[in-house]
């Protein structure tokens, strides 16, 4: 069965809710039922009966052709557990959170928020600060890890911190975006250095999304489809509107907060992962397909490898200089959105990102 | 006509712990699941299923609505015993243990008011049943709590109608809370460090030496 849960009991950060597992259902054509207090997942031509408590798992993620029944799809809801759907290729389709969690004043403060422009455009400085100095970092210790390009990557993290100094400047937001967008260009002309040279997948060519048409670009996209979720989860959680953002724009059906606290994530999390299953070869030429078309995206087996790379780096702590401890990855978006909606409450002056 | 604002009964408890628990639970409506309000909620379910059980002499109603019209309070009380002598006695279940003169009494009296009004009668004591120690626990409803509980009341219901969140208390009580994820009394209260922080943010870091 190529469902990913963990057995493990998690480890429980004294203050911290308890970090349960995610069901990740990839196998094409499987389908999930309520049986009791349990998820049967029943895969066809697979006999033999597959069971996952409910109490152990707090969200269910499913890739492609799966099946959720209703009743399931109802438990989950009453239970506050999310349900997220995901292309094959790990696209975000979707996402059921339950009722909306009913934090009216905290909406309605970050409407607020919104409609002022001064404050957007301070809080969109710090999504854009947590991101370059995040990405800078990575940069940064990929040099010294580089078999090659050493004075490239250092030239391009330089180009990030005259960038970072810049966003204090800024005037407004599409400034703000013209660096923010600038610095990402250069991370990732620094991040083609990363990459061992000698890889079977290609070369990088530069970030192409919607969709990737090659191996490194579809293993970034099937990265960032899991990060937004975690991302969106977080806001719903903490009670913010996830489609009212500050850097990203408003468009309808576009979650721009989330995609504003994905930000800082982005290369910590999702670029760190994909250097290391790439560079370590546990992901190689053969665990890619080429659509019809040209859109490349992971197999199946490659999806396994992926997630279960995944789920581990979700389960590794960090620090948090903040709270003055570490935290599970996986609690991380959280923690922002809390910090980020005690900020929009104005109780905290500004937004501060999380920085490794 | 504007709508008169209840007071949930649970909330004098709260606000009477940290009236920042009471606002985070009225005005942001998150209640954090932690071991404890989970085991709670577990004791809870099996005295909310309402109904009512009889022993010799007493009868005991479960899960039993009240309210105070004058008071503005309403709620559930976890059990009432209805004595054949005429005694009311209401009896609150917690998960934990029980400190005298504590939260918990202010709303086993608020409940006593609340069932006084109900029953015409006159209640001079209820129990907190503490699944700590498994015991009742006394809580004689006199005159000075029952001040307490009015004038809580009342600070409840101003916390209910404005739009701004009480301040951390940021001391002892916040370990044992179950909103402590989400209120970060900590952070709050140390704001200057905060500033520190956020002046680094548009400062390149130096390089991390981080572990992964
Ligand atoms: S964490 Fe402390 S300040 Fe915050 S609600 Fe709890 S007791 Fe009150």
């Amino acid at each position: 069965m190529n469902s990913l849960v963990d057995s493990d009991p998690q480890p429980k950060v004294p203050g911290m809710t308890e970090l349960l597992n995610t069901l990740y259902v990839q196998t094409q054509g499987a389908s999930l039922f309520l049986e009791g207090d349990s998820i049967r997942i029943v895969i066809p031509e697979h006999t033999g009966r597959n069971i996952v408590p409910l109490r152990r798992i707090q969200e269910i993620v499913a890739f492609g052709n799966v099946n959720v029944s209703n009743p399931l799809l109802t438990r989950c809801a009453a239970d506050a557990r999310s349900v997220t759907w995901m292309s094959a290729g790990g696209r975000f389709l979707n996402r059921l959170d339950g009722p909306t969690r009913g934090n009216v004043l905290l909406r309605h403060a970050q409407h607020l928020h919104h409609a002022n422009a001064r404050a957007t455009l301070e809080t969109a400085r710090g999504f854009v600060a947590g991101k370059l100095q995040n990405s800078r970092q990575i940069l940064l210790k990929g040099a010294r890890d580089a078999q090659r390009g050493q004075d490239e990557i250092r030239a391009k993290a330089e180009n990030i911190a005259e960038a970072i100094i810049a966003i204090p400047e800024a005037g407004d937001l599409d400034v703000l975006r013209g660096i923010e967008g600038e610095a990402s260009r250069r991370y990732f002309e620094g991040f083609r250095f990363l990459l061992r040279r000698d890889l079977d997948v290609g070369a990088f060519p530069s970030r192409i999304r919607r969709p990737p048409t090659d191996p490194i670009n579809a293993l970034l996209s099937f990265f960032y489809g899991l990060t937004r979720s975690i991302a969106q989860g977080a806001a719903e959680q903490v009670g913010l509107d996830p489609y009212i953002g500050f850097l990203h724009g408003l468009r309808p059906a576009k979650p721009a907060l989330a995609l504003d606290l994905m930000e800082e994530l982005r290369a910590p999390i999702a670029d760190r992962l994909a250097l290391t299953l790439l560079n370590r070869r546990q992901l190689t030429a053969e665990h890619f397909e080429t659509l019809p078309g040209g859109a490349v995206q992971l197999t199946e087996p490659g999806r396994t490898i992926a997630l279960t790379a995944w789920r581990e780096a979700m389960t590794k702590e960090r620090p948090h200089r903040l709270h003055g401890r570490r935290i599970p990855t996986a609690l991380l978006p959280a923690v922002q959105a809390r910090i980020l909606a005690r900020h929009i409450r104005g109780e905290l002056p500004d937004y501060m990102p999380w920085m490794i | 006509m504007t709508e008169e604002i209840q007071v949930p009964l649970s909330a004098l408890e709260h606000y009477d712990y940290c009236p920042r628990q009471a606002g985070l639970i009225l005005l942001e409506s998150s209640y954090a699941d932690d071991a404890s309000t989970v085991r709670g909620n577990l004791l809870h379910q099996r005295v909310h299923e309402p109904g009512e059980e009889t022993r010799p002499g007493v009868r005991v109603l479960r899960a039993l609505p009240v309210w105070h019209d004058e008071l503005g309070l309403n709620g559930v009380c976890d059990a009432v015993e209805l004595h054949d002598d005429g005694n009311v006695v209401p009896i609150e279940y917690k998960a934990g243990s029980y400190v005298k003169g504590g939260p918990a009494d202010v709303q086993l009296a608020a409940q006593a008011i609340c069932l006084e009004a109900r029953f015409a009668t006159r209640i001079a004591q209820g129990y907190i049943y503490s699944g700590a120690d498994r015991r009742r626990h006394a809580v004689p409803v006199d005159d000075i709590l029952r001040r307490r509980v009015v004038a809580i009341s009342e600070e409840v219901r101003a916390v209910l109608t404005g739009t701004v969140l009480p301040g951390p208390v940021a001391d002892a009580r916040c370990r044992r809370c179950s909103m402590n994820e989400l209120c970060m009394p900590k952070l709050l209260a140390n704001q200057k460090r905060y500033a520190n922080e956020l002046a680094r943010r548009f400062r390149p870091a130096a390089e991390s030496s981080g572990d992964d």
